[in-house]
Formats: structure tokens, sequence, C-alpha cells
């Protein structure tokens, strides 16, 4: 009985210590020392409460809350469509995600202009998803196993915007920003 | 005059309006440079006179150099005009003769020959075959060479001793099979596409058509080089990705019959994988595409596939076939209005096949399928969040994954119901 108890004291305890602090936002940023790192030349907002902004030659990083300090949790990079018929001021997103157990997932989304019936234009918006374990290489896409061409994709999208080594560099920056907080 | 004459006779008009200028502008140049010659030829004993006539040299030179490249400018659209022409007047069934003379060989290959052309009515010479042609490079971007390449692969295939008594599918699943296996990542290089569809492997693909006294190393380069295309232009079809929907659908193999369990291995194949995976402007053109030329070429009667694959492209080219109403009558037995619900359930239905290809599982959702039914439909999440709730912490298929499935669902049916005019 005795036992029993220590045990749930001990798990009140280890539940107290580590893990409310995580959720309940200890690990957000305070604003003093976001303002010290804006002081320091860090393009730094708070987005909302459990999301920080950096801004750096026009790729922006996200730190979302962590148990003690926020860490990376995704970049995105905005640059002109290349599509044949792409309008002028087109631009596709992409978005480079850290995942859980070092995976990664990148994420292109693109205007593309279509038409109905009529002949009339519409704007939607095609995406494609790459995942990846260990690195951005093609040998380590995990997602490349339905039916979709998602290899051939990926080859488009390093031979159109970013290769394997524009990926790394973006990712590991925003690792490397994670260290300043 | 039919409305459709309107296009061809302005681009006549401009055409030789071009033609007219090349021309003017041909004989400018070469007088210029019979002169230039002249000049050049009197050398030493009329060394005086060229030094003093240099920079009068220089600038006719000059001229000259322009000369050229505007000649080559407009030789170059000339032939833009007259590519883009001969694809109307084909698409449009009126006929390419325009008689732009013979060949574009005037210049330096940029121009147009020294025809006699007398406008649409030295025409109406367009055969079907130079329809199909126009129309596989409207519709996919194909080269004329390589358009034609994919039309005798068939008709070696088609005249083959050894193919010609199969029936409609036995000939769809080969034929295609083999097509879309020279596409490395729909052959049976990758295991999806060996289970489900029963492809071959590239190599053994190529040799297929090398058996029929086609060049299958040529074929692949084809489908291939088309393939990787088409993520960079809107409104062109995937042959490949569309080969390796009628591989799939035509097979009637063990592992597809065990998949079928599971899922709808056609619509997995086809819209509702790309749904789930990724969705480009292309794959959801040919998504909807397959799905109509394969009931096309699995009924036609007289067992020419593909005539009945090129009868739809026909259709779509000169309007009288609305794709994506085709597509929903199909899928609601004659009613579209029923297609579009179960085009709609097909997709929202989750399963062990959407959870391989995409990682998001029912459970991920609360066990209610993706949009499930009421009260936990997407028109009434709003008020059940699990759907809300987890962006960015699903374990199995990351960041995002939601919306972005959510995306391809929203761009597949808003297309279908602004294409076929049926409201959602």
């Amino acid at each position: 009985m005795q036992r029993t108890r220590k045990t749930i004291i001990t798990m009140i305890i280890v539940f107290g210590v580590c893990i409310m602090p995580g959720i309940s936002g200890c690990g957000n940023m305070k604003s003093e020392k976001i303002d010290a790192l804006k002081n320091e030349g860090y393009a730094i907002e708070q987005v909302d409460e459990n999301s920080i902004l950096i801004t750096e030659d026009g790729t922006e990083y996200y730190f979302k809350s962590g148990i003690t300090k926020p860490v990376f949790e995704k970049a995105v990079v905005k640059m002109p469509s290349k599509k044949t018929n792409a309008k002028p001021g087109q631009e596709v997103e992409i978005t480079i995600a850290k995942e859980n157990m070092g995976r990664m997932t990148v994420v292109y989304t693109s205007p593309c202009n279509l038409k109905d019936a009529a002949g009339n234009e519409t704007v939607q918006s095609e995406s494609m998803i790459f995942k990846f374990k260990k690195d951005f290489t093609r040998e380590n896409l995990t997602n490349n196993k339905g039916f979709a061409d998602i290899g051939g994709n990926y080859d488009y999208f390093t031979s159109t915007y970013m290769t394997a080594e524009d990926l790394s560099a973006v990712y590991n920056r925003g690792l490397e920003l994670a260290e300043i907080f | 005059m039919s409305k459709f004459y309107v296009v061809p006779e302005k681009l006549t008009k401009e055409a030789l309006a071009l033609k007219s200028a090349a021309g003017e502008l041909k004989k400018l140049s070469s007088s210029i440079d019979s002169i230039r010659s002249s000049i050049s030829l009197s050398g030493g004993s009329a060394q005086t006179i060229k030094e003093s006539l240099g920079s009068i040299i220089e600038q006719m030179n000059a001229n000259h150099k322009s000369t050229t490249a505007m000649q080559k400018a407009l030789g170059n659209i000339a032939f833009n005009y007259a590519g883009t022409e001969k694809r109307i007047a084909l698409t449009m069934g009126y006929g390419y003769g325009y008689g732009y003379g013979d060949g574009y060989g005037y210049g330096d290959g940029y121009g147009y020959g020294s025809g006699d052309g007398t406008g649409e009515d030295a025409g109406n010479t367009g055969t079907s075959e130079d329809e199909d042609l126009a129309n596989m490079m409207a519709q996919y971007g194909f080269t004329e060479e390589d358009a034609q390449a994919i039309a005798d692969a068939y008709e070696a295939f088609s005249n083959s001793d050894k193919y010609k008594d199969l029936s409609n599918k036995e000939k769809i699943s080969l034929f295609f099979s083999n097509m879309a296996s020279l596409y490395s990542e729909y052959s049976s290089d990758k295991t999806v596409f060996a289970m489900m569809g029963n492809n071959p492997s590239p190599d053994e693909a190529v040799q297929f058509f090398n058996d029929l006294n086609v060049d299958g190393d040529a074929l692949k380069d084809i489908v291939s080089r088309q393939h990787q295309s088409c993520d960079s232009t809107e409104g062109l079809r995937d042959f490949a990705h569309e080969c390796a929907m009628y591989s799939v659908m035509s097979n009637d193999g063990a592992w597809k019959f065990l998949g079928g369990a599971f899922d709808n291995i056609d619509a997995l194949v086809g819209f509702k994988g790309d749904v789930y995976q990724t969705m480009t402007s292309s794959d959801m053109e040919s998504d909807i595409a397959a799905v109509n030329i394969y009931n096309r070429m699995l009924n036609c009667d007289d067992g020419d596939i593909y005539g009945a694959f090129m009868d739809y492209n026909r259709g779509v080219a000169d309007g009288s076939i609305n794709p994506s109403l085709e597509f929903l009558e199909y899928y609601g037995d004659g009613d579209a209005e029923k297609g579009m619900e179960a085009v709609t359930d097909i997709i929202s239905d989750q399963s062990l096949g959407t959870f391989y290809i995409s990682g998001v599982g029912p459970w991920q959702y609360g066990g209610y399928g993706f949009y499930g039914t009421a009260p936990y439909s997407y028109s009434n999440y709003g008020g059940y969040d699990a759907y809300n709730g987890y962006n960015g912490y699903d374990l199995y298929d990351g960041y995002d994954s939601e919306n972005r499935i959510e995306n391809n669902r929203e761009m597949f049916l808003n297309h279908l119901s602004e294409e076929s005019g049926v409201s959602r």
C-alpha cells in the first residue's frame, strides 16, 4: 500500500516538474528575450502565444513552445512560380517542417490556373508532399509507396525550385536559430 | 460560315502577312549582301574606295545583321503560327490545307518556304490520323513525331497475329501495362504496380515493344519525357499516369482482388489516391480522362481500343465531350448528381488503402472516418474539433496532412462541379 502511494507521489512529482511546464508554456518565449534578440538584429516576432517567427533572407522560420525553450517547427520559403503559364506575381510556397524522430516533411504548394467549361479561369492550389528520414535525398523519401509518382514529383521539384542541398541548408539554419533562445 | 473558321482565317491572314514581310526582308537582305560582296570583292584595286567607305560598309554590315535577325525572328513567329494554325485546323476538323508551300526551309530554316498557299480553299486535306496527332500534341504536349511513335506502337500491336484475338480488356491490360512500365515508377520496380497492375519491369516493357518491331527505347524516352513535362505546364494530361491507371483498372489479378477488400483499387490508382497523396492539375485532368477513356475502350464494339481513345480526345477538343460530366455520369449510373455524391463518398471513405498511401488513418479522427456522416461530417465538423486538434502532431503523416488532403479534395470536387455544371 505504501509502495503504491510512493509510486503515485513520484508520478505526480514527475508530471508536475517535467511535463506540466511544457504543457503550460514554460518553454514559451519571454517578451524580454524577444526584445533582446530584436536588439541583436534578428527580425523576430511573436505570432501567437505558442509560436515565434524569425525572418531571414526572405525565409520565415517558425518556432513552437518546447519543454524548456522554443524549438524549430518549420521554415517557409516563397519564390516565383516557374510554371510555363504562371501569371506575374504568382508564387509557390515551400514548407520545410521538422518532424519527430529525425524525420522531415517538405510541402510544395503552387497556384494553378484552371478553366471551367465556360472558359472562365479559376485559380486553385495544387500541392506535393515529400517525407524524409535522415536527409533530403531522393533515396530517403519515405512516402514514395503509393500509386502516385512522388519520386518523379521530387525530381521536378529539386530541378525547378530547391535542391536537396538547398533544403538542408534552410533546415539546418532553422535548427541553428533555435539555439539562440 | 461556321464560327470555327474564324480563328484559322485570322491566323491565315496574320501568317500570310508575316510571310510577305519575311519575303521583303529577304529581298532587302539579299540586296545588302550583294552590295557588301561587291565592295569586298573590289579588294586591293579599290582599296582606297573601300577605306573611305569603311564606315558605310560597317553600317551596312550592321544592317545586314539586324535584318537577318529580324528575318529569323519573323520566320520563327511564322513557323509557330503555322504550327498553331495546323493544330487548330486539325482539332476543329477543318483540314490542314493552307498551302504554305513546301516546307519551312527558308533562310536558316526558320521561315516559310516559297509556297503558293491560297488559304482555306487549298485545304481540307486533313485526315483523322492528322487530327489524332494534333490532339495528342495539344492535350499531352507531345511532338508530332512522339505522337506518331505511340500511334505506330499501337498499330504494330493491333496488327500482330499474336494479339489480335484478345478481348478489349486483355488488349488494354497488355498494351497499356507495357506502355506505363516504360516509366520506372509505374513498372514492377514499384511493388504496388507489380501487385495491382501486374506490370512488367521497364526492360521487359522495352522488349515487348521491340518484339513488335517498334523502338522500345525510343518509346521509353518519349513516355518519360512527357510525364516529366506535365509538372511544369498546366492543362496538359499525363500520358504515363493514364496508362498506369488503365493497367490497374484492367487487371483481374489475385492481389487486386484481395486489395479490393480494403478499398476501391480503381479509384485509389486515380483520383482517390491523388487526393490522399499528391494532386496536381495534370493528375486531376488525367484522373478524370482515364476513367472515361477506360470505359470507352472497354465497351468499344470494333475492338479498336486506341481508336476509342482517340475518339475521346477528339470529343474533348471539339467540345462535344464534357470530361467531368461524363465522369460523374459514370459514377452515378447515368445521373451526374448522384455521381457527385458517389465520388464525394468514395473520396471521404478512409481505409487501410488510404492509410497505406497517406499515413492518415480513421482513428486519427476519432474513428469516424475522414468526413464521416453527421454529426461528424465535414459540413458539421465545426462542433467537433478533433479534426482541427492535431495539426502537426500526427505521428504518421506529419506536417499539415489534413489541410493538404482537404485542399486536394476541394480542388478535385470543385473542378468536377465547375466543369460539369453539377453542384456539389
